[in-house]
Order: C-alpha cells, then sequence, then structure tokens
C-alpha cells in the first residue's frame, strides 16, 4: 500500500524534480524510512530492476608509477563485486559486472574523451575510481556533463566539489587530503619539542596542497614551530640521496611527508640507509600509508614514525573489535597473499556506499534509481568503515585523522611489523563544517579541545 | 658550505652518475655503432633490477654471503640478460636495423611497453625491496672516507662503473672486437664486404650493451626500490645523458653522466626548487649552444 502511494506520488512529479537534491532524499528517505520499517522491504513488489547488470567502468593506474595502487583497488573490487553478486547482487538482486577498465596512465584528455563516448554510447551505468587527484579534477566534470553518474573512490584533492559545486553525478567517498594534512597538525599539537620541521611532498596537487594545509594549519594553531624548508622532489623519483643528506644536514625536528606509493617506501628506505631517521625525531608520513610500506620495508622500518592519514585504513586497526574489518582484511589476504593497502580500502567504501545508495533509493521511490537518483541517495549517508562510521556531507566523504606507530606486537600472520599506537582524531577536527571552503578553514583553525 | 656536504654531496652525485653511467652508455654504443635509436635500452635497466630483487630474495635460504650476493649482481645477472638480448637481437631487434631512425623509436617505444607488462605480469605493480638478510648494501654497512661517512655499497658501485667504463675503453682500442666495431661505426657495408661476420659483432655489441644497463639496475636496486616506475625513469634519463653528451660516444657518457649527477646532486642540496628542471634545464642548454652534444661530432672512443 504504501509502496503503491510512492509510485503515484512518481507518476504525477517528474523524477528528475522529485529527487533534486539530497536534501529532497534526506527528508523523503526518513519518511520512508518509517513507513518502511517494519519489515524487509518487499523486492517482488519493485518494478523495473533491470535484467542486465549494473555495469562498471573503473578508472584507475593499470600502468605508470602508480600502478601498485591501482592493482590493490582492482584487487579489491574484483573480491567485492565477486561477494556482492554472491549474495544476488545489489540490494539481492541485480548483479554487478565491471565491463571495462580505463588504464588512467593514458591522461586526462584520453578519460575525458573515453568518457564521452561511454555517456553517448549509454551501455554503462556508472563510472568508478580514479586514483590521481589530477585526474578527478578533469574528469569528474566531464562526467557529470554527460549526466554519467561517477563514483570517484580514491583521490583527496580538497578542491573537487569546491572547484565544481554544481556537480550532482559525482559522489566522493574518500575523504579530503585536509584530513591527512590537518591530522598532521592536530598530531604536532600533541608533541613536545618540535620547533622546526622539513616537508618532502610529490611535485603535484597532492603533495602542494598538503605542503599548504600543514603550513597553514600550524601557523593559525599558532604552534611555535618552523617549516624551515619545503622540498618537492618529482613523482617516480628512484634517488632520494641527495634530499637524504640536505635534511640529514639540516636534522629537523620532525619530517613531515605525503610521498605516497612506490615512492615513500624508496624515500624511506634510503633515508634509513642515509641516516635520516637519527637525524630527525620525529617523522610524519601521511601519503596513505599502511601495510605495503610496511611489508616492502619489513625489519628495516624506523620505529620513530607516524604513518596514517584520511582513514583508519590499516589492517590491524580495530581488526578484533569490526567484524566486517576482520572479514575484509582476511579474505583479502587470503585471495592475494598480502594485506589490503589504501586502494584496496577506497575501492571497498566506494562499494559501500554504492549499496547503501542503491538500497535507500529503492525504499524511497519503490523502482530501480535513474543514475541521477542513484547519486543523489548516495549524498548524506553514513556506512560502517574500520574507522567508525563514515560520513558523507552531500557527495563528500569526512573521514576522520587515524595514525599508528610501527609494532612488531600484532596477530596477523605477517612477518612484516603492522602499526600500533593508534591516535584517532575525530572527522570533525580535521575537516571543514559543510560548507566552508577547506583553505579559509584552515588558515582559521584553533587549537584542537580535549 | 662546510667541507662534509661539499664531499656528501660529490659523493651522492658520483653515485648517481655511475648509476646513469650503466643505464645509457649501451644506448650510445648500440647506436654509434649499429645505428639502431634503441628507446627501450634503459628498460633492460628496469629488468635488471627486478630481476636482481627476485633473484638476491630467493637466495636467502640458499646463502647470504656478500661476496656471493655481490657475484650474483655483478656476473650472473648480466650474463643471464646478455643471453636473453642476444635471443631478442634475433628475432624482436633484428628487423629494426633497416628501418628509418623515427620507426626505430615507434618500435623498440612498443618494446618499452611490452617489458614494462612483461614486469608488472611476472612481478605485480607493488613496490619490491631487497629483504634485509640479502641486502648487500645493508651488510657492507658504512666506512669512513675522508672524515665523512660513506655507504660502502655504493662505493662499491663507483668502482664497478668506473671499471666499466675503462674496460669498455679497453675493449675498443685493443680487441679485436672493438676494433672491428670501430670500424663497423664508420662503414658497415665495407666491413661487412670484407668477409666479417657483423652479424655475430652485432649481436655481441647489442647483448653486451644489454647486459651493462641489467648490471646497473642489479647494482640500483639493494639502495632502492623496484617500482615500475624505474624504468621509464631511466629510459629519459639516459636519453638526456646521450643528448648532453652526444649520440655515439663513449667519452660522452661518462662526461654527461658525470656533469648531470653532479649538478642534480649539488642542485637539490642547495636549490631543491629546480629539481625538476635542473636535468631537462643542463640538456636545453647543451641544445641550444652545442645541438649535436658535447661529444657529438666524434666516433666511439675518440
Amino acid at each position: 500500500m504504501n509502496t503503491q502511494l510512492m509510485n503515484e506520488n512518481n507518476s504525477h512529479v517528474s523524477r528528475r524534480n522529485f529527487l533534486k537534491g539530497s536534501a529532497a532524499v534526506t527528508t523523503v528517505g526518513s519518511l520512508a524510512g518509517c513507513v518502511l520499517l517494519e519489515g524487509d522491504f518487499g523486492t517482488e513488489e519493485i518494478d523495473g530492476i533491470p535484467d542486465e547488470p549494473f555495469r562498471i567502468v573503473q578508472l584507475l593506474f593499470e600502468s605508470g608509477p602508480p600502478a601498485f595502487y591501482g592493482e590493490e583497488a582492482r584487487n579489491a573490487s574484483e573480491m567485492l563485486v565477486e561477494q556482492i553478486n554472491d549474495d544476488g547482487g545489489l540490494i539481492g538482486e541485480r548483479e554487478i559486472e565491471v565491463v571495462d577498465r580505463l588504464d588512467e596512465d593514458a591522461g586526462p584528455d584520453s578519460l575525458i574523451s573515453d568518457v564521452q563516448a561511454m555517456a553517448q554510447e549509454g551501455e554503462v551505468d556508472m563510472i568508478m575510481g580514479i586514483v590521481s587527484s589530477a585526474h578527478s579534477l578533469a574528469v569528474a566534470p566531464a562526467a557529470d556533463d554527460q549526466q554519467l553518474p561517477f563514483l570517484v573512490t580514491m583521490p583527496g584533492t580538497y578542491q573537487l566539489f569546491e572547484e565544481n559545486p554544481e556537480m550532482d553525478h559525482v559522489v566522493r567517498t574518500a575523504g579530503t587530503n585536509a584530513a591527512g594534512a590537518v591530522g598532521a597538525v592536530r598530531m604536532v599539537e600533541q608533541m613536545d619539542d618540535v620547533e622546526t620541521v622539513i616537508t618532502v611532498d610529490p611535485d603535484y596537487a597532492w603533495g602542494h596542497d598538503h605542503q599548504e594545509m600543514f603550513t597553514a594549519g600550524l601557523d593559525a594553531v599558532g604552534a611555535d614551530v618552523e617549516v624551515v624548508e619545503s622540498r618537492y622532489p618529482e613523482l617516480g623519483e628512484t634517488d632520494y640521496s641527495a634530499h637524504v643528506s640536505a635534511i640529514a644536514d639540516e636534522s629537523p625536528d620532525l619530517l613531515f611527508s605525503s610521498l605516497w606509493g612506490g615512492d615513500i617506501s624508496t624515500f624511506v628506505s634510503q633515508g634509513v640507509a642515509g641516516g635520516l631517521f637519527e637525524a630527525v625525531d620525529e617523522a610524519l608520513l601521511i601519503g596513505d600509508t599502511g601495510a605495503p610500506l610496511l611489508d616492502s620495508l619489513g625489519a628495516d622500518m624506523p620505529e620513530n614514525v607516524w604513518l596514517g592519514g584520511r582513514g583508519g585504513y590499516q589492517p590491524n586497526y580495530r581488526y578484533d573489535e569490526d567484524e566486517a574489518h576482520r572479514e575484509f582484511v582476511d579474505e583479502y589476504y587470503e585471495r592475494y597473499d598480502q594485506l589490503p593497502g589504501w586502494g584496496a580500502y577506497h575501492e571497498w567504501m566506494g562499494f559501500e556506499a554504492l549499496q547503501e545508495g542503491v538500497e535507500r533509493a529503492v525504499q524511497i521511490i519503490g523502482d530501480w534509481p535513474t543514475g541521477e537518483q542513484l547519486m543523489a541517495s548516495m549524498n548524506n549517508i553514513a556506512f560502517e568503515a574500520p574507522h567508525g562510521q563514515h560520513t558523507m556531507h552531500g557527495p563528500q566523504a569526512v573521514a576522520p585523522a587515524v595514525f599508528g606507530r610501527p609494532t612488531d606486537d600484532h596477530d596477523l600472520p605477517v612477518d612484516h611489523p603492522l602499526l600500533g599506537e593508534f591516535e584517532f582524531i575525530e572527522a570533525a577536527e580535521v575537516n571543514p563544517p559543510e560548507g566552508v571552503l577547506t583553505m579559509d578553514w584552515v588558515d582559521e583553525i584553533e587549537p584542537m579541545t580535549g | 658550505m662546510p667541507i662534509e656536504s661539499l664531499m656528501v654531496n660529490t659523493f651522492n652525485g658520483l653515485y648517481f652518475a655511475a648509476l646513469l653511467f650503466f643505464a645509457s652508455v649501451g644506448l650510445t654504443l648500440v647506436f654509434g655503432i649499429l645505428n639502431l635509436l634503441n628507446m627501450a635500452h634503459a628498460a633492460f635497466y628496469g629488468l635488471g633490477a627486478y630481476v636482481a630483487v627476485w633473484t638476491l630474495n630467493n637466495m636467502g635460504d640458499i646463502t647470504t654471503s656478500t661476496v656471493v650476493l655481490l657475484a650474483v649482481l655483478v656476473l650472473v645477472i648480466p650474463l643471464v640478460v646478455f643471453v636473453l638480448s642476444a635471443v631478442l637481437d634475433k628475432t624482436v631487434f633484428a628487423p629494426l636495423y633497416e628501418i628509418e631512425p623515427v620507426y626505430q623509436l615507434l618500435a623498440t617505444f612498443g618494446v618499452i611497453l611490452m617489458l614494462d607488462d612483461v614486469i608488472k605480469f611476472i612481478w605485480g605493480a607493488s613496490p619490491i625491496t631487497v629483504d634485509g638478510a640479502v641486502d648487500p648494501s645493508r651488510q657492507l654497512g658504512t666506512l669512513d672516507l675522508l672524515g665523512i661517512s660513506v655507504s660502502a655499497y655504493r662505493s662499491v658501485v663507483i668502482l664497478i662503473a668506473i671499471a666499466c667504463a675503462v674496460g669498455l675503453y679497453l675493449m675498443f682500442v685493443k680487441t679485436k672486437l672493438g676494433k672491428i666495431s670501430q670500424a663497423m661505426s664508420e662503414d658497415y657495408e665495407m666491413v661487412q664486404m670484407l668477409g666479417i661476420n657483423v652479424n655475430r659483432v652485432r649481436i655481441m655489441i647489442f647483448s653486451i650493451s644489454v647486459a651493462i644497463a641489467a648490471l646497473g639496475g642489479a647494482l640500483f636496486v639493494p639502495f632502492a626500490t623496484a617500482t615500475p616506475a624505474v624504468t621509464l625513469e631511466y629510459v629519459l634519463l639516459s636519453f638526456a645523458v646521450i643528448v648532453i653528451g652526444g649520440l655515439g660516444s663513449l667519452k660522452g657518457v661518462v662526461v654527461a653522466a658525470l656533469v648531470i649527477g653532479m649538478v642534480r646532486s649539488f642542485g637539490i642540496a642547495y636549490y631543491p626548487a629546480l629539481e625538476l628542471a635542473i636535468v631537462f634545464g643542463l640538456m636545453a642548454v647543451v641544445i641550444i649552444f652545442k645541438p649535436e652534444g658535447l661529444f657529438g661530432d666524434e666516433g666511439v672512443v675518440e
């Protein structure tokens, strides 16, 4: 009866207007939530679930320096799609099929024309993924122009929605790099005896964003800390020894870096050889680092570092407490013989949002959602993540910051260190309030309370 | 500028120059003698790095003796790649010698992509480092050199590069193979008409060149990380070396590798903002004032 009512509503109001904004979804969602609270929403009453699978095209690096990150994402998505389909698919009714993968190494122009072609052909229900911040800034507006739903899962640049506030076909389930950079500021606030810092960040949007936010944030909280030098090695650098000896000469109290992937691995191993971690007191490595770095460094991993950033994406973080996390880690390890890295976690969050979004949309409209409805229904939701509730502010996730220190004291079946002594900094301390521009907020942040 | 940091930066520069030398000397030889502009040359540097990291990590159960590990890096891996490249020369590269340089560039660029995918297919895309127990750079530790503490392993790499440069020079001026190949670089057809088996010489030169690149990759990896990015980075750097040094000149490679190594090392240390611009800025200056490179108008060992 109630579902029928909703359908009648739909026949009078065009669906496009009906679900124009996320606010509408939230209001209607709470209503529908009430009426549907009793028992399952009966899927037999839902018309229009398409017969063909839900077709996704992934965008990720399959070659070039960041390919390892793309590989984690691909691994995780293969695993998750299989799991979801084993349960019947989205809302148990519609299977997912990853119909194609586009290699980001082809560059933004090529990605944009592929996206336009896909939108014209109409054979794809949603595109998903993307590693590079720079690529996300180019591709997301293009997908939105073409009204092709785009679930952005990995890049961190805070500029994505701030530069393109009107996008209604784009949702990002990764926290922005504000969480990592401001999280690092929060860590410095808790450190004693830090007076000098050197920053080392990759020479593109991700690295410069981080350096600027970190420096501005330190200023804003009134930390008595001087950034004495900022270095920007090229992406994919293989010989950091000149940087290492220059930093070791300077011996700052703190080293801050958003280098990621193979770069942070090379940098740390050459840093160890060059005595870098004896020359600095502490290092904050916030470039989506975790298990893969600890795996590649093994016993050489220095102990006076904090690893982490925008999310609790460390395999042993709340591993015992959180069953879903434990299953994700165990299954991933069993399949791929390694622990999941950040690319895998980001992809997991994407699929969580997708499932949650489809379920919510179907509950509200009693029908399979259009692309725009689907994306709207992923706005302002929350779902479980290893760090607790993963909350979307509109189309953008706000992640807490989580940092840990390397330790051999863990129960996972790998012979390399993982993290311990976790520090959790809640999302509100490391993300701007909704509607406030990130840099404006960073310039004004208050010292952390409590 | 304190004397210690001057020396540390010089050492870093020498080490980087040694790596550049390994990655690019074969490129210039293959072009100078065989007239093949092999863009894929430095991709074998990446291959050497992966083969080395894989071999070392699998040797842990057999032995962790530094001498054996170094012997594997310096002898076994180049030898394996030497044989492999002889096969590749007969198959993949043979048709390329006869075509115009622009097609050579395109075709050998294709070889880079193939090698890149082979590497990813076998070893995956995650960065791989040498395990501590079988890492000669850790085993050798540091040594005191005129008051500064430097990595003993990296000093060994610099010495091997010097030995390799001297060895190549002696090969060209003293051995029959060297003299024939010098003649081939002057007049390929004439050498062929004199009844010399140029194919055999070609395969030797090609395989030696590629093996040196693989040697460089193998020596590079204990002090770095094998990632898919290595291939492309050294392809670009090796082109910078031969543009600056001049195509086809052994001396050019040595000088250019040293110049780039030093300028980069001191540049990064004192003007970090310039890092990206340094190598290619240097290249631009050379192209403007001496488009053929510093020693481009000379023969292989003049």
